[in-house]
């Protein structure tokens, strides 16, 4: 399925919103972060979002190292979910829920291959921890898939409680100034300046 | 004195980097008992990539952390297998003189998978992992870089160690796959067929005769 063409700006706004979903999924699970950097290359945007994963305390149990694993993997759908969101706003309803679908199989494009290639390399340890080995390749895609689902639709209901916190962000952040004709770099600082505005608009429409 | 860049690659060069590479990761996977599949070579993004699955399945139920330090270490091993290989396919182009240096250039550019992720990019998620399991946390960055840094020399220097008993015959099963019949600019060799160009392989490398 083709995705709807996005113009400079509007692609910013995809970008922008993808890389706040790992910001403020990382925040939420306890990681560090840092700034976020938005560029512009051959017409199409791309972007990062400055992560720290790390270990909160000693990972001396199965389930403690399980415990990280959901977390930075929440952290890793935690983009595409939110751009998914992002065209469900910019172009419908209907586009965003055949989009969800089709990231439960595949990928949507390029932009959220690398998260789902980590988070892949990931789950495989998961599965290890959390289901019987099984002597067949199929199988063990199976538990793999079947884990990525699940965490696909955890990460989706934490990120319900902060989206309209994050399109508010997302608002005050696009209107912030680049540095060239390329480039916008924000800062965790002013990052979390931003955060603050955003929770207080929400406040006021409640 | 200036480190000299990585030489710029023609795509036939890429291919046979990536193949070189696959072939490394899977005598590796083999020998530290990970399961292994067929070897799938073709473009991503127009970049020769490896599009072989992702294997790394556990043997047996990881339920301590000590299992998972365990598992762990034998998946960093076999992504180093890749770092080396490549490293080693370096080495064999005429006029380019590999330094110790280039490694660090070779892991950030290394061959992509089929989801454009290199071999560092992934051993960067699990290293963090591992230091959880083995080291003390702690709130600094840098310490978390040192600690990963100081583990994985310590993996690189161990696989090296086993690398080096089959690094001839990942030559030779190299280029014994990549002359298989690559179809629309993709290669695809099936595990059994890999089984009976590894004894090939082995014939070849002792200059025995080779079985009819």
């Amino acid at each position: 399925m083709a995705l709807p063409a996005t113009t400079h700006t509007i692609d910013d706004s995809r970008v922008i919103h993808h890389e706040l979903g790992h910001w403020l999924m990382a925040r939420e699970m306890g990681f560090s972060v840092g700034h976020i950097f938005i560029e512009r290359k051959s017409a199409k945007a791309s972007g990062h979002a400055k992560v720290y994963p790390r270990a909160p305390s000693r990972l001396d149990k199965a389930e403690a190292v399980d415990d990280y694993l959901s977390k930075r993997i929440r952290v890793l759908l935690a983009g595409v979910i939110v751009e998914i969101e992002w065209y469900k706003k910019t172009f419908g309803d209907e586009l965003g829920k055949q989009l969800d679908r089709i990231y439960e199989n595949p990928v949507i494009d390029r932009s959220g291959i690398n998260d789902k290639g980590k988070a892949e390399e990931l789950l495989a340890i998961l599965a290890g921890i959390r289901k019987a080995p099984t002597a067949q390749y199929n199988a063990f895609s199976d538990q793999v898939r079947a884990l990525f689902v699940e965490i696909y639709r955890d990460a989706k209901l934490l990120i319900e409680a902060f989206l309209e916190k994050l399109f508010a962000l997302a608002d005050l952040v696009a209107n912030e100034p680049w540095q060239n004709d390329t480039t916008l770099d924000v800062t965790n600082r002013r990052l979390i300046e931003l955060n603050d505005v955003a929770a207080e608009i929400v406040a006021s429409k409640a | 004195m200036e480190l000299s860049p990585l030489p710029t690659l023609t795509d036939l060069q890429q291919y046979g980097r990536v193949v070189h590479h696959d072939i490394a990761q899977r005598l590796m996977s083999k020998r530290l008992g990970f399961e292994t599949g067929q070897l799938f070579v073709g473009a991503l993004f127009g970049q020769p990539s490896s599009l072989s699955k992702n294997r790394s399945k556990a043997p047996i139920k990881l339920d301590s952390s000590a299992a998972v330090a365990d598992h762990l270490r034998r998946r960093i091993m076999v992504l180093c297998a890749g770092v080396i290989s490549e490293a080693q396919w370096f080495e064999q182009l005429p006029g380019f003189e590999i330094k110790d240096a280039h490694i660090t250039s070779i892991c950030k550019n290394g061959v992509t998978d089929g989801t454009w992720l290199t071999d560092d990019d992934k051993l960067q998620e699990l290293l963090i992992i591992l230091c959880g399991i083995e080291r003390e946390p702690s709130e600094n960055d840098d310490f978390l870089e040192d600690q990963k840094y100081e583990i994985f020399n310590e993996i690189y220097q161990e696989t090296l160690n086993i690398f080096n008993e089959f690094s001839e015959k990942i030559f030779i099963l190299a280029k014994l796959a990549f002359n298989e019949s690559w179809r629309s600019g993709r290669l695809i060799v099936s595990d059994e067929r890999l089984v009976s160009l590894e004894a090939e392989a082995d014939a070849l490398s002792l200059n025995k005769p080779i079985d009819a």
